[in-house]
């Protein structure tokens, strides 16, 4: 009979599968987030990859928090999030409104961030909550927001920039100490590069160091990027800055062609395995220490600078990096956060994190302890609080990094390439990418 | 003999309610009506597209009309509309963004025709060559197969890995065992990013054309190839005559498709190069991608990425048209 053709049995199986489809799409939805019903809250925590990597991190932040649930009983979901992705997750959770309710942020977002209004404002009232502004590196402090306005996050790692130098290929030269101008940075290159190795190892690859050495020697060099919330890349001093960079590769020829397709760190790992006699880096004793390289094999000394101080120039040699803590406007544990926040910024906990990943506290009062009172750390210190300036606190500032800093990986492409770069394609690159960052306008 | 009224079968229509043909056998349900259930089975299917796909692509061309960027994301109910200028933007060749998505638009045309002359060159190749029956037959189309089955970032990333200049495997093997080119040549920066891409984006996509290619020929009956041997044919002049009219819709619809995917291709180059191309290798979908989320210009990259769909959709429709005129005037 063909009553059966479109039988029960056959209906009855689409509509389960359509069930369960919707069923499995909606239910993966309510994720991360403050889902706790008031009484034993606990909070969702983003933390970023610091030291040796995502184990470590695992290990130490779990150690952290642990102390702290045993401490308040407020329990802590943390997940390590790699930096490539970090950026993006927080946007989206920005984005949906909802997410988790700490995370890390490098402290070069803040001001981006900040323009989002996705954050909880750090009041004076929260700022109490904390332990008060005042506990914090000014520093490190200055680097938690929009100039101006209320912050967005507090400080949690800080990290500087320094030259890093291996004191056995430098006595073998005959250098007596590390250079302090960049023309003895690149002579004493130049007396080390020879047979399979290089003076000084740069990461050419990544738009992030690129755009961070773009910014450190163009105050150097008299050219501070932002005039008035503007771009402003295109002038003769950012070129003698950022033909500083690229020559390293190009003109001076004292960094291997190859370090154009770094973009892993690969240039840390070439200057513990003795490739490269010298480093500029952030923080990277732990790295070093993994790859096999012992602490008294080389030497810490702060970034070069112009031999003559040009005009507009300032004796700047690092940007102050490092990371901060944010709470989301979305989070339904407001009190708990705070409390966690003033957790993770209290002295021990800061010397603790400080000495495992090999960061600097950003509380005063870490200092203090013996601990921290190596010649490296005094060093780190010195930069950090004397010759460190944020990188440009507007709205913009990714951008900047993607398009300034992407402009000037080409140029080291270029150099790498051909073995030289020219005044016009510096400029040219320059100006492109101030053209670009005018045009998509975040306007101020 | 008195009329037994039957019952009847609860559900049934009176039978003299039916004006037309029956659509609905008698004892059947509401929803087993030939009217009714066609729609009902292929509404979850229709309800998972219109979600995963349709609404997606909505949502994309409605953000393309509206100014999201880092000040509107979070409150993106109420950012501003900015009508049609999102597109002015990405589409004027003088201004810095329209003339690099040109450019792009231009790396992307390149290295989706090479992409797909490549694989179907190979992978006509390799199925004409396996359409006969030898006894190695079945590892080698397993063989074949593999770069189509392998994860695409494992594979993409070994390839990344291999093309590394002072590393890379391509390096040790053509410049310091065969010394066809110097020990300091870049593969992934420079020019020579876009042939890397390219090979990389072939590789990955011949086994493709091979196994449709394959399965086409299969199709095509001995009998005409035995005829044209008899007829004093030559292999080459059966394969001019024979085999490639007999496939000429598969092919068709082939290179379309081949087309389509290597055009929207992100994978490959973003694993090759991650966030930060070399200009010879900056397709679009990077570039829209590095606009959207590294400079957060959602805006914009909605707007671009709606150009580009449209740009697929007008040649996907002329080039159906052809394919139906072609078939119209063979027939």
């Amino acid at each position: 009979m063909r009553c059966a053709r479109f039988g029960t049995w056959s209906v009855t199986a689409a509509a389960v599968a359509a069930v369960l489809t919707g069923a499995a799409a909606c239910g993966g939805g309510s994720g991360g987030g403050g889902g706790g019903t008031g009484g034993n809250a606990a909070l969702t925590y983003w933390a970023s990859t610091e030291g040796t990597g995502a184990q470590q991190s695992q290990q130490t932040i779990g150690r952290v928090v642990s102390k702290f649930t045993k401490e308040t009983g407020i329990k802590v979901n943390f997940q390590i999030i790699p930096w490539t992705d970090l950026e993006t997750k927080i946007l989206t959770a920005v984005t949906s409104g909802s997410g988790p309710d700490v995370v890390d942020i490098g402290n070069t977002w803040a001001p981006s961030f900040a323009a989002t209004g996705g954050f909880v404002p750090f009041t004076k009232a929260n700022l109490s909550k904390v332990g008060g502004a005042g506990k914090f590196v000014q520093a490190s402090f200055n680097t938690t927001g929009l100039p101006g306005k209320t912050p967005m996050s507090v400080p949690l790692y800080a990290e500087a920039y320094a030259l890093q130098y291996n004191k056995a290929e430098f006595a073998r030269a005959g250098i007596s100490g590390p250079p302090a101008t960049w023309s003895q940075l690149v002579a004493d290159g130049k007396k080390l590069t020879h047979g399979g190795q290089w003076g000084i190892a740069i990461e050419g690859g990544s738009y992030t160091e690129a755009s961070h050495w773009a910014f450190i020697l163009g105050r150097q060099y008299g050219n501070p990027l932002y005039v008035n919330g503007r771009p402003h890349f295109a002038t003769p001093a950012e070129l003698t800055a950022v033909k500083q960079y690229v020559d390293l590769i190009g003109a001076d020829h004292i960094a291997d062609p190859a370090d154009a397709e770094y973009t892993s760190n690969q240039s840390v790992t070439a200057f513990a395995q003795g490739k490269a006699a010298m480093l500029i880096w952030q923080n990277p004793a732990t790295s070093l220490g993994q790859l096999g390289m012992k602490p008294s094999a080389y030497g810490i000394a702060p970034m070069p600078m112009p031999a003559t101080t040009p005009p507009g120039g300032q004796p700047v040699q690092s940007h102050t990096a490092g990371e901060n803590l944010a709470i989301m406007k979305s989070t339904t544990h407001l009190q708990e956060a705070l409390k966690f926040v003033r957790y993770m910024t209290s002295e021990p906990v800061q010397v603790e994190l400080a000495r495992t990943y090999g960061l600097l506290p950003v509380v005063k009062a870490a200092y203090a302890n013996p601990a921290l009172q190596t010649p490296a750390y005094q060093t780190y210190r010195n930069i950090l609080e004397q010759h460190s300036v944020p990188m440009p606190r507007v709205a913009s500032e990714s951008q900047m990094e993607t398009s300034l800093g992407g402009a000037i990986v080409n140029l080291i492409r270029t150099a790498a390439t051909t073995g030289h770069v020219s005044d016009q394609q510096i400029m040219s690159a320059l100006q492109s990418a101030q053209q670009k960052v005018a045009a998509a306008g975040a306007g101020g | 003999m008195p009329e037994v009224t039957k019952a009847r079968p609860p559900g049934a229509p009176p039978a003299a309610a039916a004006a037309g043909p029956r659509r609905r056998p008698r004892g059947t349900r509401w929803w087993q009506d030939r009217r009714i259930l066609p729609y009902l089975l292929i509404a979850p299917a229709v309800l998972l597209e219109l979600l995963v796909h349709i609404v997606p692509m909505i949502a994309g061309v409605v953000m393309s009309l509206f100014r999201l960027t880092v000040f509107t994301i979070h409150h993106w109910q109420s950012a501003p509309f900015a009508g049609l200028s999102n597109f002015a933007l990405g589409l004027n060749p003088h201004g810095p963004i329209g003339s690099a998505l040109w450019r792009s638009f231009g790396v992307t045309l390149g290295y989706a025709a090479c992409v797909v002359a490549g694989s179907w060159l190979l992978g006509m190749v390799a199925a004409a060559l396996l359409n006969v029956e030898f006894r190695a037959r079945g590892w080698l189309r397993a063989l074949f197969l593999v770069p189509y089955a392998l994860p695409l970032y494992v594979a993409v990333i070994v390839w990344r890995f291999m093309f590394q200049q002072g590393t890379g495997a391509i390096n040790a093997i053509l410049a310091r065992d065969l010394h066809l080119v110097s020990g300091s040549t870049f593969w992934l920066i420079g020019g020579n990013a876009f042939w890397a891409m390219t090979v990389t984006g072939i590789w990955r996509t011949w086994p493709f054309a091979f196994l449709i290619l394959l399965a086409a020929l299969q199709n095509i009956p001995g009998e005409l190839h035995e005829a044209a041997a008899v007829d004093g044919a030559s292999s080459w002049r059966r394969f001019r005559a024979i085999t490639l009219p007999q496939l000429r819709g598969i092919n068709l619809v082939l290179v379309l498709v081949l087309f389509l995917w290597t055009f929207n291709d992100f994978n490959t180059p973003y694993v090759l190069f991650g966030g930060t191309p070399p200009d010879s290798a900056n397709v679009l979908s990077l570039y829209i991608y590095v606009n959207s989320f590294s400079n957060w210009n959602f805006g914009l990259g909605a707007a671009m990425s709606v150009l580009m769909l449209a740009f697929l959709l007008v040649i996907s429709l002329v080039y159906i048209r052809a394919f139906r005129a072609g078939r119209e005037a063979d027939a």
